[in-house]
């Protein structure tokens, strides 16, 4: 705790712009801060009497890394080589080549884009390419948390490739009202939902139509203007013109959230003056509201539910979200320190299966809460399978937003929302069937016997070896005549395992 | 949770099924309505949900100073509808109009939630949906096809609809391209290789849930299940719009039509309850997406109506239409702002068609701005009743939450008893 003082608070308090200093993980750091988050739930576990349950197998940790970090399953290859690996601190190092690899990167890119950028039928037009990009570039860089806030709430530029960050208040008309900026940033960025602030006083916290309209104040300057077609243009904040309010809207200065009136300058910009008080050391919003959106990526649930709704709902663990926020300022804002930590704590790496008093109440961390793969967790999935054809990148994403619309999502990552049409699909498509068929293929022509083409499925498929059990069962069920009937009886085998709980569940 | 409360074995379900496709397949359709209809005296119920929020003035409640349309006349004196719904004004002496309509949340996912649970959203406990309950007592338990259908748009519909405590049982089967209806239901190795791997599926299940009892897990084996139920079945052709003649889908025309014709093909093989999912009603002024929207809507709800008369099953069918909330403007924002369509949930409008009601009927009343209800006002509660008592279902009927505590449909009808609007009955 020795990064962390009072004086250090102080004194970044009267910094502007965000620094953007290059971040290093110190390991040493990662393993207390990993310390502090499994006392903090050890100790409302011991009070709760909660057992919690044992650590996960290598296997589900390594899938569990993957699918968290990357986004997909791990190959049967990464299995094989972590499953064999003897060293002790073999996890450690995983988790450390895992953060250091660009899938990293992307894979956050993807997650956050979705978050700034959601589809919606007024951004048709407008291409994210650039923005993805950009963020897959800044998660690898590892760019502190604050100084990639501090430029996607005020960039401006010529185009979206000047300036990736402009896109996400652009839509098919030009840009967001005030009212849909403020919608989207407050949420994002400070875990606080407004929306209903927009037309009464929200009905449980303390803010006021006048806070809602306040902060829709500070994104009156927009203007999509520059260069590039109607694809790519950019934005500016005019000086001189006021976008206009709906009727409806309550004619207020700018003000922050539950905060003071800023003084701004008429013929400035607006939105660095807001950007400058939500990434603030002294936000009491900011910090908690990424270490909560963090923690529910790699738990499924967060401190505090749900996570654009911090104001109105409790912390499960108080006093670790408070005490993750502060360490995770002191580092800098440092998103791998933060991740890292996490990753490495004993909670995270608990088994999903219960044991005897735990079985309840998730959010206690007894042990490891099960959830679905999300829809392009499992798209990319079947990816990495060989499942997905070899298409070019444009054609991909295509199809990766179909299958992910196919599967429109619920909003609780806990909650089992698959329906009948879906799982026909992955049973009955005609081509994920004839895919799976010329994987088994592949795998007999390579490997020949039985044994070995057995234990390759159960590796890519659940990223583990079939258990003696398993073994003795599905080797009888193997038809070994000819290359083709092990074909055949193989892929039997490849399509169960592909459409178990076991493969669906994390 | 244990694994034998998990649904009958599968082997006995493929019995049943094998014997009755035995059934010359050509006459299956109108031999099974008939048996449905016949073994059922049971009713249904078509919910036509406008997302976004249909407007009152613009539609069923209108008002001289401020409503963008004309009213036209209908088949009941007295009772005036929007111009751009010609056809459905034939047939108001079905109908009643509830304008009294006032519930508490304005915001869409909120509202949506509200109006079809019954409940305000609080996080930690999911409420199932009216339809996932009304499913569960009218529908078939052994039903082959799940009794609870959602048809959704382009949109994002069908947030609320879920099952919430009931279950993965009772979860709504969601079709999303209504052209194509249910796709993949053929295995493309047969049934019998299928067959043959899930019962290789089940066992490897079994023993997965030994090790691990997650909710989430028994759902999956429940839904595969469910999945694997319909593709044994002959009902799941009511899905393949195809096989409708040629001049049944011309009367079902517009951009709606697809929809209300397979929740007629539905409610024929005896779903008990099909919530039609129509998007882009969330008009927030002027009046663009109601002018565009109206006419088919038009269309699609009056051949709905009249394909029901002329099969004898209207008066054994609810037609619902409504939205999470209705829309404002001089009640909201001001008299001086005649355009203004923004969310408003204080006063708003719904219809019921058939289901054996008294029709020809206005309940309530509003100002003359449409947006403050001056008499009868009718909450989600007395709503959720009235639906009840018309489809004969008991709204006092207990379901269990994961509390354990004994949960009515009517979720506080012990405490606040619901007004029911008896007047239509």
């Amino acid at each position: 705790m020795t990064r962390f003082s009072i004086a250090g608070a102080m004194l970044s308090f009267i910094v502007f712009a965000p620094p953007d200093a290059h971040c290093q993980v110190r390991s040493g750091d990662v393993v207390d801060t990993a310390q502090f988050i499994d006392q903090q739930i050890d100790k409302q576990l011991s009070a709760a009497n909660i057992p919690a349950s044992p650590a996960c197998s290598d296997s589900d940790f390594l899938r569990r890394l993957c699918l968290d970090l990357h986004g997909r399953i791990p190959t049967a290859d990464q299995a094989r080589q972590f499953l064999d690996d003897t060293r002790e601190d073999k996890r450690a190092r995983l988790i450390d080549a895992r953060l250091a690899h660009e899938d990293y990167g992307i894979w956050m890119g993807d997650v956050w884009l979705h978050r700034l950028f959601p589809e919606r039928s007024s951004q048709n037009k407008v291409k994210p390419g650039p923005l993805r990009e950009w963020l897959t570039a800044g998660f690898n860089q590892n760019r502190p948390w604050n100084a990639l806030s501090y430029d996607l709430l005020t960039g401006t530029g010529e185009d979206t490739h000047a300036n990736p960050a402009v896109t996400v208040f652009l839509n098919d008309s030009g840009t967001l009202k005030p009212e849909e900026a403020a919608d989207l940033v407050v949420p994002v960025f400070l875990g606080v939902k407004i929306e209903c602030a927009q037309c009464h006083d929200h009905p449980f916290n303390e803010l006021t139509q006048d806070d809602y309209w306040g902060m829709a104040a500070f994104f009156t300057k927009l203007v999509r203007d520059g260069k590039g077609t109607s694809e790519t243009r950019g934005l500016v904040e005019r000086v001189n013109k006021k976008l206009k309010l709906p009727p409806y809207a309550k004619e207020v200065p700018a003000k922050f959230l539950g905060g003071a009136e800023p003084e701004l300058d008429p013929d400035g910009p607006y939105r660095p003056t807001l950007a400058r008080w939500i990434t603030a050391e002294d936000n009491p919003y900011f910090a908690r509201a990424i270490v909560n959106r963090v923690w529910a990526h790699f738990f499924g649930l967060g401190i505090v539910n749900p996570v654009d709704d911090m104001d109105d709902n409790r912390p499960s663990h108080p006093k670790l979200l408070s005490g993750l926020a502060e360490r995770f300022v002191a580092s800098g804002y440092d998103m791998k320190y933060l991740v890292g930590s996490i990753v490495n704590s004993a909670a995270y790496q608990r088994s999903l299966r219960p044991v005897q008093g735990n079985e309840k109440d998730a959010a206690a961390y007894g042990r490891k809460p099960v959830r679905l793969l999300t829809p392009l967790e499992l798209f990319d999935s079947l990816k990495t399978l060989g499942i997905i054809g070899n298409h070019p990148p444009h054609k991909l994403r295509v199809e990766r937003r179909r299958f992910a619309h196919f599967f429109q999502a619920g909003d609780d990552p806990l909650d089992y929302d698959r329906g009948i049409p879906q799982l026909l699909l992955l049973m009955n498509s005609k081509k994920y069937n004839a895919s799976q068929f010329r994987q088994v293929q592949a795998l007999v022509k390579q490997l020949e016997t039985a044994d070995t083409v057995l234990e390759a499925i159960y590796l890519s498929i659940l990223s583990r070896r079939p258990t003696e059990a398993e073994h003795s069962k599905m080797t009888a069920l193997l038809d070994t005549t000819t290359s083709r009937t092990l074909t055949d009886s193989a892929t039997d085998i490849y399509w169960v395992l592909l459409n178990t709980s076991e493969f669906r569940l994390r | 949770m244990n694994l034998s409360h998990l649904p009958c074995d599968r082997r006995g379900f493929l019995r049943c099924t094998a014997a009755a496709s035995a059934v010359s397949a050509s006459g299956w359709l109108p031999a099974l309505a008939h048996a449905a209809a016949a073994q059922r005296g049971k009713k249904s119920c078509v919910l036509v949900w406008l997302e976004g929020g249909l407007s009152q003035l613009e539609s069923f409640d209108m008002k001289k100073k401020y409503s963008m349309f004309e009213p036209i006349e209908s088949s009941v004196p007295g009772i005036q509808v929007c111009d751009k719904l010609p056809n459905v004004a034939k047939l108001m002496h079905h109908a009643a109009v509830i304008r009294s309509m006032s519930t508490p949340e304005n915001e869409h996912v909120r509202a949506r939630y509200h109006t079809h649970t019954g409940v305000r959203p609080v996080p930690g406990q999911v409420y199932p949906s009216l339809g996932s309950m009304v499913a569960m007592e009218l529908g078939d338990p052994d039903s082959a096809i799940p009794n609870y259908v959602v048809i959704r748009g382009k949109g994002r519909g069908g947030t609320g609809s879920g099952s919430g405590f009931l279950g993965p049982k009772y979860q709504p089967l969601k079709i999303d391209d209504i052209k194509n209806g249910i796709e993949n239901l053929t295995p493309p190795g047969g049934m019998q290789q299928f067959d043959r791997r899930l019962n290789l599926l089940e066992e490897v299940e079994a023993g997965f849930y030994k090790t691990l009892p997650a909710k989430s897990a028994f759902a999956h084996l429940t839904t595969l299940r469910r999945a694997s139920t319909m593709m044994h079945s002959k009902e799941s052709k009511a899905y393949d719009l195809d096989l409708e003649p040629a001049k049944a889908r011309e009367a079902y025309a517009g951009r709606y039509g697809d929809s209300f014709l397979m929740a007629r093909r539905l409610i024929e093989v005896g779903v008990p309850f099909v919530e039609l999912s129509l998007p882009e009603w969330d008009n927030h002024s002027g009046c663009g997406l109601h002018k565009e929207n109206l006419p088919p809507l038009d269309i699609g709800l009056s051949a709905l109506i009249k394909d029901l008369e002329d099969r004898g099953l209207l008066d054994t069918t609810l037609v619902i239409l409504m939205s999470e909330f209705g829309r404002g403007g001089p009640a909201r924002v001001g008299t001086g702002h005649k355009e203004d369509r923004g969310h408003w949930h204080k006063a708003w409008t719904t219809v019921f068609f058939g289901g054996g009601i008294r029709g020809g009927q206005i309940i309530g009343k509003t100002d003359e701005t449409a947006g403050i209800v001056e008499e009868r006002m009718v909450n989600i509660a007395d709503y959720f009743a009235t639906i009840c008592k018309i489809l004969g279902v008991d709204y006092m009927k207990e379901n269990i939450d994961p509390g354990g505590r004994p949960v009515p449909i009517v979720v506080d009808a012990q405490l606040s008893p619901p007004k029911v609007i008896n007047e239509i009955l």
